[in-house]
């Protein structure tokens, strides 16, 4: 008997299995929501900021030396302003999800949202 | 007893926080690497460790200068600004020998795009800020300038010589150019890459873990980040290039006294080409063919001698029309995927 027990796993094992299972599950979805949405302002070639969408509770503006202001809500980023002729970056509209992204030519800048949404395509063309 | 006890799910444990930390390592296997040029966005993931992305995108964004600095028709400084200012300039091994392929290019596909049709659309300015309808007097003289046989490659003085008044727009062809730069960098790095330039795009190498390269194809009636439909592709070797572009009167219009006008010019009357057609996409193993081929497919629209061209070329395409119906050539079929339920097949019978 004694043996036996030794090579199975006995009730208190599998509460620890299952235990186990559902702390990592845990992690893990905790791990993924904060990893979420990622979004970054680049300007030029220079990333200046990265903000992960999730953890904005309260919506701002930033507010950048060259004309243009960047609104970041929960969730959310978008072009609120610029000074360019044409403002497409401001009809582009708000971007929420993975792979999306709005560039202001005139100023070099450009907005995008990262994150590993599986049904993202690598690229668009259009 | 009591060791077991406590050994197995730790070493459970272990296991699956290994699988956590490779689950979140996957989302961030690539750098990405972002760059204005060619008054476009061009934004790079390099799958390619950190350290080296930096300097793989260094020489990537200089060759894409390097061949603005040749090729590009709205700075002054360039060697084909020189040639349209003064009808006759030198001009650099690089630039010549695009241009040469240009020319072929336009020549193969019966003139329906054309590199000399720069007065015509300097007329239109669909790359200023105020794009504007022509006169008709001054319209019809620029049309009259545009014409291969009049543009001129010396190779022996090193010039490129142009007819009266005639003037190189190789605004079709340069991110195409770009992007055969680019893969040719690539080559020699070998490392997987996704490069968007303008809505062009370059897929490098093999994905990692045997997925494929999905490719979303902009919903010509939505938004900039709409797409209607994904192209995947799975590629047998660590040394496959495929190019995406796609030429859409979405892209650049403007409405005067009521009618609006798109930037797709034809060669033959110099305005926007009249089309059922909203957009092409084309699938094609090289930059400046995918690029040359969307505007032409454009233009000539869905017919026998287009999908002949796209035959010639190992070429595939993907038209959209007004009604929300698209053709996918048969090639292509396998690698489309409708996302947008709104979208439906096109009556075509090839």
């Amino acid at each position: 008997m004694k043996d036996r027990a030794g090579r199975f796993l006995r009730p208190a094992d599998l509460i620890a299995v299952a235990a186990i299972l559902l702390l990592a599950g845990a992690l893990w979805l905790i791990t993924g929501n904060r990893q979420g949405e990622t979004a970054q302002i680049v300007c030029d070639k220079e990333v200046l900021y990265t903000i992960r969408l999730s953890d904005v509770k309260e919506p701002y503006e930033i507010r950048l030396n060259n004309g243009i202001t960047v609104a970041v809500e929960p969730g959310a980023i978008f072009f609120a302003s610029s000074d360019c002729a044409n403002r497409l970056c401001v009809r582009t509209g708000k971007l929420t999800r993975a792979g999306q992204s709005a560039a202001c030519l005139p100023h070099k800048t450009l907005i995008r949202v990262t994150g590993r949404d599986k049904a993202a395509p690598d690229a668009l063309t259009g | 007893m009591r060791v077991q006890r406590i050994l197995r799910p730790a070493a459970l444990l272990c296991a699956l926080l290994t699988l956590c930390t490779t689950f979140n390592g996957c989302s961030s296997s690539y750098q990405e690497r972002t760059a204005f040029a060619m008054g476009s966005v061009m934004t790079a993931r390099l799958y390619a460790p950190e350290d080296k992305a930096d300097d793989l995108f260094d020489r990537m964004t200089g060759k894409v200068e390097e061949a603005d600095r040749c090729l590009s028709a709205n700075d002054p400084a360039s060697e084909i600004a020189a040639v349209n200012a003064k009808g006759s300039a030198n001009a650099g091994a690089f630039t010549r020998k695009t241009l040469g392929d240009m020319v072929l290019l336009c020549h193969l596909l019966n003139g329906t795009v054309d590199v000399t049709m720069g007065a015509v659309t300097q007329l239109w300015g669909f790359s200023t800020d105020e794009p504007r309808k022509p006169e008709e007097a001054d319209l019809q003289a620029a049309l009259a300038t545009v014409g291969l046989d009049r543009l001129l490659i010396d190779n022996t003085n090193e010039t490129v010589v142009l007819g009266e008044g005639q003037k190189i727009d190789p605004g079709a062809f340069g991110k195409g150019v770009a992007l055969d730069e680019i893969s040719n960098v690539l080559h020699t790095a070998s490392y997987p890459a996704v490069v968007s330039f303008g809505g062009s795009v370059l897929l490098y190498g093999q994905p990692r873990n045997g997925k494929s390269w999905t490719v979303g194809v902009r919903d010509p009636f939505g938004g900039e980040n709409d797409y209607f439909a994904k192209l995947s592709f799975t590629p047998e070797s660590g040394d496959y290039t495929g190019f995406i572009s796609t030429s859409g009167s979405y892209e650049k219009s403007f409405t005067q006294d009521g009618v609006t006008y798109h930037h797709i010019l034809s060669p033959e009357t110099g305005y926007p080409v009249e089309t059922d057609l909203v957009s092409v996409t084309v699938y094609a193993p090289g930059g400046l063919n995918s690029d040359a081929l969307s505007t032409a497919c454009f233009i000539n629209g869905l017919n026998p001698q287009t999908l002949q061209w796209l035959q010639s070329f190992g070429a595939e395409a993907v038209f959209v029309n007004k009604d929300k119906e698209y053709y996918v050539t048969d090639g292509l079929s396998d690698a489309f995927s409708l996302t947008d339920d709104a979208f439906t097949p096109m009556a075509y019978e090839g």
